[in-house]
């Protein structure tokens, strides 16, 4: 067990960083379409509801287990479950919290490394002028099928190389001198750029329009279960809650340090971004600009085809030098969400290999860095299919499965009692008293739905491959292989990392070097 | 969803929402910030004791 494990400076760090980990790609890119599709301002009631239901009680059981977890020098999943419930199979289910942040970063990394080489054909104008031809489809294309190159290489790999090590850079420096200073700077950063953006769009003419799109209510969508769903889910997604970051970044939170008040801080700054910034910089241009029917098209037609082709195309009717400027504050506060985001996903793995293993940060870097880029490069050349099977198994079932776990165990095994008692421990804050119901009886609850209903909607029959025919084929490094079973060698290789987790959690128990 | 004018429940629903999510946000900072100077966590001053601590470790 690591006994000399590191601490937040400050309380405005680990603020900051959790608020980073929640913002993300989807503040600004899945956000928007959700509130198009499902009633515009109507949206808001189920949403503000799922935030105070379940956004809001699910990070304080999160921070509070994973400072509880910290106390005992365990700063990842198995660790943490171990310590707070004392049973067998807790460090076991704890495993969620090492694996899902990982099958994320597989993806994420590589997504964020798309924004960095967009901000660099912002700069040289390369995007800008495709935006004039209307050709950003083709332009993506290109980039993401790797014909774009880079000084020799292909451009997609070329940044993907830069923003691996701009992320493992970060945390080889731990966390206060690596994280803690990254996001103190990244954060204001990314708040005022999107405020700048807010500014800019609330002076485009005829805003009115766009923001009717937006914000005037559609009740009778309100009867509708799906919305409800929606919102939920969006709420726990945009969280960051059930991956295992926020658990592991309150492990290193001072024992006696606040983390009522600074759960809150962190949750209301993900939404502010979210709501006002996200919910602003991409619907109401598009609306402007295109009008109603396309706007609504193009902000539910997938987060690639929003971001990367039809953002660009909007800009360049700003007229040139705005578009220039604004076209590269866009993708740099991507970019800003992502890596504040990745190096929240990569933490929980470090801090399994320092903390269980008991092994130096430059060694257990290197180890994390050899698995993550081995699993990157293979989602690199698996493609769509490999990013759409990292997004189901990490992005969505890890995430609702562990933020179960977590919520059932904090409210039905530690006793809501227990788990109160530790949220208030230091707090600067007292919590009403009705979120002992809320905590015990709801959020669980409304978790448990929710994994249920996204069984049924659609995630089953994905984990299933019941959509997926036989003779249906994917590009593969340059062959076509069998769609089916390409997806079934990469869950092996998954299942595999899961496994090899697991037996390392099991070697580290019971030879007492957790 | 037809784009029509920006109608007074439109209007209310985004005063709502942009006013309850600046207020709690700011509240929370202000908070935050306020307790910090009073307990003396996340000071300078703290961090730069932190600072001569791990030089020496």
């Amino acid at each position: 067990m690591n006994q000399n494990r590191e601490k937040w400076g400050s309380k405005i760090g680990v603020i900051l960083a959790v608020a980073g980990s929640a913002v993300g790609l989807g503040n600004f890119l899945v956000f928007p379409g959700r509130v198009v599709d499902n009633g515009g301002g109507a949206f808001m009631i189920p949403y503000l509801t799922a935030f105070i239901l379940i956004g809001i009680p699910l990070a304080w059981v999160e921070w509070t287990l994973g400072r509880y977890g910290g106390r005992q020098n365990h700063g990842s999943g198995p660790g943490i479950l171990h310590a707070v419930i004392g049973r067998p199979y807790a460090k076991y289910l704890g495993s969620l919290g090492v694996m899902g942040p990982l099958l994320i970063f597989f993806l994420y990394v590589y997504l964020e490394s798309w924004i960095l080489g967009y901000i660099w054909y912002s700069i040289t104008g390369m995007l800008s002028a495709a935006a004039r031809q209307g050709s950003t489809a083709e332009f993506f294309e290109n980039y993401i099928s790797m014909k774009a190159t880079v000084l020799g290489i292909p451009a997609a790999l070329f940044f993907f190389i830069i923003t691996f090590i701009i992320n493992f850079s970060v945390i080889y420096f731990g966390i206060r001198r690596g994280i803690e200073k990254t996001v103190k700077i990244l954060m204001p950063l990314l708040i005022i750029l999107g405020i700048g953006l807010v500014i800019k769009v609330l002076t485009l003419d005829n805003l009115s329009r766009g923001l009717a799109f937006m914000w005037n209510p559609n009740f009778s969508m309100l009867l509708n279960a799906n919305v409800w769903f929606d919102a939920t889910s969006q709420v726990f997604f945009t969280t960051s809650v059930g991956i295992g970051a926020i658990l592991t970044y309150a492990s290193y939170v001072k024992k006696d340090q606040d983390i009522a008040l600074s759960s809150l801080t962190a949750n209301s700054t993900n939404i502010f971004i979210e709501v006002i910034v996200g919910g602003t910089i991409v619907i109401i241009p598009a609306v402007i600009f295109l009008g109603a029917a396309q706007a609504q098209d193009v902000t539910t037609g997938g987060i690639f085809s929003l971001g990367f082709i039809t953002m660009p195309m909007l800009f360049i009717e700003m007229g040139e030098i705005t578009a220039y400027i604004v076209q590269l504050t866009w993708f740099i506060l991507l970019f800003i969400g992502g890596v504040t985001s990745s190096i929240s996903i990569l933490q929980p793995g470090l801090s399994f290999i320092e903390d269980e293993l008991n092994m130096k940060r430059k060694k257990a870097i290197s180890i994390l860095g050899a698995v993550t880029l081995v699993f990157s490069l293979i989602i690199i050349a698996g493609g769509t299919t490999a990013i759409d099977q990292a997004d189901i198994l990490g992005f969505q079932l890890s995430l609702l499965v562990f933020g179960a776990v977590e919520a059932v165990l904090f409210a039905w095994v530690l006793g809501v009692k227990k788990g109160w008692k530790e949220l208030h421990r230091g707090a600067d804050i007292t919590v009403p008293r009705i979120y002992q119901y809320i905590i015990t009886w709801i959020t669980p609850t409304f978790i448990l739905l929710l994994l249920v209903f996204w069984l049924y909607d659609g995630g089953l029959r994905q984990l299933l491959l019941l959509d997926i025919g036989s003779e249906q084929t994917v590009e593969v490094l340059g062959r076509q292989v069998g769609e089916k079973n390409f997806i079934l060698f990469l869950r092996t290789l998954f299942l595999g990392l899961f496994a090899a987790i697991n037996i390392t959690i099991y070697r580290a128990f019971n030879k007492g070097e957790a | 969803m037809e784009s029509t004018e920006f109608t007074g429940a439109g209007i209310v629903f985004m005063i709502l929402t942009w006013g309850s999510i600046l207020s709690l946000t700011a509240y929370c900072f202000y908070k935050t910030l306020w307790e910090d100077r009073s307990k003396i966590i996340g000071t300078l001053e703290v961090e730069a004791e932190i600072d001569e601590e791990e030089k020496y470790e």
